[in-house]
């Protein structure tokens, strides 16, 4: 004897899947990204730089003769400074787009990592907040010297000379 | 009567699925990118002063390595971010939004390869076309472009 489901009953509704069906089969979106440059290339031009003019911003020099203090001096440098603190933050996006990603969880882990720092980055230079700047840019180095330990050790040695280390 | 049925629910469907990706763009996922700041940030913040050093070549012309390779940065920040303008949750206008981004990243990148060349002529020659990208955007998407306020 054979075994009668209850929900055979409902065959003749099974149109209904139809939709069901068709919504699976819906294209993709297609990530309309193109990578101008290779993950190498927008380090040394784009995220380097950036990082480079966040850590430079602020910092004190404690010698014989006193303290020097390093600060940015008119609101067109505080200006650059969250500059680049948008373009560190925004590279954190950067890095996860096409060729770029690493099908990695803990490559988009860092990117993200990168991205919630930088807006942090932003939030101190917005506020014009030297002390956040050097605090905010030692978490800055954190993140990048993490990915790097994870993925490209070869730039932490300090041997490694050359561009990008 | 029921194949009837089956071929409008069939034609319902393939619409629906068609419009889907139109109608709602992608979120963006907690493990994908995520906007920094709003739209205009990102204009203020990085295409402004980007585009501004391949506006102003003639009058601010690198004179030193350094100076070229800032420019490179420059170049290159503008060329990408036409990918951040693209991302799903900035994208405001389907196809005509991509449309214009790439206008963007088309002349980003033939201002980074003039920038890698030092080609100042090359530079200031790309203006009009960087200029133009920026107002076809405009003109689809800003409201009130082009009006005196």
């Amino acid at each position: 004897m054979p075994i009668r489901f209850p929900l055979m009953k409902l065959k003749k509704y099974h149109w209904l899947l139809v939709p069901v069906f068709l919504y699976g089969c819906a294209p993709d979106a297609e990530q309309p990204f193109t990578e101008v440059a290779n993950l190498r290339d927008l380090m040394i031009t784009v995220v380097e730089p950036a990082a480079e003019v966040y850590w430079d911003a602020v910092g004190w020099i404690v010698d014989a003769s006193g303290t020097t203090e390093i600060r940015p001096s008119s609101p067109e440098e505080w200006e650059g400074v969250r500059n680049a603190a948008y373009q560190v933050a925004e590279s954190g996006n950067l890095m996860m787009m096409g060729d770029r990603a690493v099908d990695e969880p803990e490559w988009i882990a860092f990117s993200q990592a990168m991205i919630n720092v930088g807006r942090r980055a932003i939030e101190a230079a917005e506020a014009q907040d030297e002390q956040g700047v050097f605090d905010v840019g030692a978490e800055i180095y954190g993140v990048c010297n993490g990915c790097h330990a994870t993925y490209a050790s070869e730039t932490l040695r300090p041997s490694a000379g050359g561009e990008g280390d | 009567m029921t194949m009837r049925v089956s071929a409008m629910v069939l034609l319902a469907g393939v619409a629906f699925a068609q419009a889907l990706p139109a109608q709602q763009p992608v979120p963006d996922s907690g493990g994908g990118p995520q906007p920094v700041g709003t739209m205009s940030e990102l204009m203020v913040h990085l295409i402004y002063p980007t585009s501004d050093a391949i506006f102003y070549i003639l009058t601010r012309t690198p004179t030193s390595t350094a100076e070229w390779g800032a420019l490179e940065g420059q170049a290159l920040m503008l060329a990408e971010s036409a990918n951040l303008l693209m991302m799903p949750s900035r994208a405001r206008g389907g196809e005509q939004w991509i449309k214009d981004a790439r206008l963007l990243l088309d002349v980003g990148e033939a201002a980074l390869r003039a920038a890698q060349d030092r080609d100042v002529e090359a530079l200031s020659e790309l203006n009009e076309q960087l200029y133009r990208s920026c107002i076809t955007c405009h003109q689809h998407f800003r409201p009130g472009y082009g009006r005196r306020p």
